[in-house]
């Protein structure tokens, strides 16, 4: 067994879980709130990858700083969605939930393609190939960078949540929609808040996910995907809960394969588990804990 | 290959395979496989990884290409993963005499060549190309590169055009619209041409175009030059790369 590569694999992955965990915690918000699924996540997420990469374009900006207008842009475009589409919809069956927000993703990756073309982009930026050297094992910089900024980010949002007037009022409306309207809170106002929050979360993972990978239109239902893997792992709604299911898929996909290749090797199997299998590892995590915790790891407590 | 290792008197070469995991990826990864090993080909397959089509992290991947320490990658790849993989090699210093594509589009693509700048340098990829020395590319090109500014024939520009050429061919042959008459002007198609790297369009009983050949082609500087075979070579080959990724000031 390569502990190096074990080692390698196992920081790396956890720095992208934390920016995973960025992704999720929007995700997990909102359905925490107003028990709606956004299936335009990660299409959304790619458009606060497309503004970040924008101002580096026209500006220079790294994107380590700009994904704040990222954040904002996506606040904006997330409010006056709840506003015009999602609080239309809010006393609908879950499955009639399902198709206006599957049609705003289309919208949002169809338009994205017609700005900004359908090509891969990977943009030159301050940090993109930048690394660390810790003995044996390479940190990557805009991983390292990505993953503090993803912290911070949800030690605000969780502050917020628990500190201002609007996130009593987001966890009230959370907690009980009537009680709330009955004590006077403006609980349309508080859902696009909300609503707001969570897509300038994933606006800013979006920025802070650009000197990591390509830039391309289609690239966002994956991580709709691993963010719903990711929420349920957690716990859905549980701000908590998404933050370390992020780590922990990050973790199991950079380690999965390596890790059960050598087990294979240990018990005298000649087998190798594929690469091109590393969402199994997830979705067999999430099994896992379903079976085991069907409320999620922190399902049942308020994040 | 055989050509480079033997002009370099390489006597071994310590390799590892990546391709994507869609159809494409994985029989080109495959046939690239299995033709090493039935033609003997000195070259020590360390490790084969094969990962999603997709993806958006290579650094697990790019992390066991490094332990496994080969001389040269052979990577298919698209053009999203092609930069994904450059980087990654570049972020995790993974030393490396050469990165040689037995054949896909992620290495030749524009955009790759525009993103990657210097990464892209020393680049080989085995593909389909267009003749540089041919008259007929010569002229194409020159109306192509005048109609959009800023780009070149490559192997889909180069095989479209060569495909309306073979049409126009087997209608004036055909002298007819009825598709029998099309169909068997095709079969007797012998278009001699030296648009793309290979002998004249000719198809066997299976419909194959058994002239077409592929080149190796390299870049420098930001652009394509076929590197082999010799007779079509615009330039000689670099390898072993003389700068690693690293070390190109970026």
């Amino acid at each position: 067994m390569n502990l190096t590569l074990l080692l390698q694999l196992a920081v790396s992955g956890f720095l992208l879980g934390g920016v995973y965990s960025l992704i999720a915690l929007g995700l997990s918000l909102i359905f925490g709130v107003m028990r709606v699924i956004n299936f335009a996540h990660g299409e959304m997420m790619v458009w606060g990858m497309y503004v970040a990469y924008t101002i580096l374009l026209w500006t220079g900006v790294d994107p380590f700083f700009s994904f704040l207008v990222s954040a904002a842009i996506l606040f904006i475009l997330g409010y006056l969605l709840q506003r015009t589409v999602v609080n239309r919809i809010l006393d609908f069956p879950e499955a009639m939930q399902v198709l206006p927000l599957v049609g705003m993703a289309m919208v949002f990756e169809n338009s994205a393609r017609i700005i900004w073309g359908p090509d891969y982009i990977s943009p030159q930026s301050r940090f993109a190939l930048s690394s660390l050297s810790l003995g044996s094992i390479m940190i990557d910089t805009p991983r390292l960078l990505a993953f503090s900024l993803a912290i911070i980010i949800t030690i605000i949002v969780l502050l917020f949540l628990k500190k201002t007037d609007m996130g009593k009022s987001i966890r009230a409306a959370a907690d009980n929609r009537t009680g709330a309207l009955l004590v006077g809170t403006d609980v349309n106002k508080v859902y696009a808040v909300c609503f707001g929050i969570g897509t300038a979360c994933v606006g800013a993972a979006g920025g802070l996910l650009v000197p990591l990978m390509p830039l391309s239109p289609h690239i966002g239902a994956p991580f709709t995907l691993i963010s719903f893997i990711i929420v349920i792992l957690g716990g859905m709604g549980s701000l908590t809960g998404a933050m370390v299911g992020g780590l922990i898929i990050g973790v199991a996909e950079s380690i999965g394969p390596e890790l059960i290749t050598n087990i294979f090797h240990g018990v005298g199997l000649d087998l190798e588990f594929p690469h091109t299998m590393k969402q199994v590892v997830s979705f067999f995590i999430l099994i896992v804990i379903m079976v085991l915790r069907p409320q999620g790891l922190f399902g049942g407590r308020k994040g | 290959m055989g050509q480079i290792m033997k002009e370099k008197n390489i006597s071994k070469i310590r390799g590892v395979v990546t391709n994507t995991g869609d159809l494409f990826g994985r029989v080109q990864g495959a046939t690239f496989l299995k033709t090493l090993k039935e033609k003997n080909f000195p070259i020590e397959v360390l490790g084969h990884i094969e990962y999603p089509l997709g993806i958006q992290d290579l650094s697990a991947e790019v992390s066991k290409i490094k332990a496994l320490k080969p001389d040269v990658l052979f990577p298919v790849a698209r053009p999203g993963d092609a930069k994904l993989m450059t980087r990654e090699l570049y972020k995790q210093r993974v030393p490396l005499q050469g990165i040689i594509s037995p054949g896909s589009p992620g290495w030749y693509e524009p955009e790759f060549i525009r993103d990657m700048k210097a990464l892209s340098d020393y680049v080989m990829d085995n593909v389909p190309w267009y003749n540089p020395k041919g008259k007929m590319y010569k002229e194409v090109n020159d109306a192509f590169s005048k109609k959009y500014p800023g780009k070149y024939i490559d192997t889909n520009s180069g095989y479209a055009y060569l495909g309306v050429l073979v049409i126009a061919d087997a209608l004036e042959r055909a002298k007819s619209t009825k598709a029998e008459d099309i169909v068997a002007a095709l079969r007797k198609t012998y278009l001699k041409h030296d648009l793309m790297v290979g002998g004249a369009v000719y198809f066997d009983e299976r419909g194959d175009n058994v002239n077409a050949d592929s080149a190796m082609i390299q870049i420098f500087g930001g652009s394509i030059k076929v590197v082999l075979p010799e007779k079509v070579a615009e330039v000689k080959y670099v390898h072993p790369m003389p700068k690693q990724l690293w070390e190109r000031g970026m």
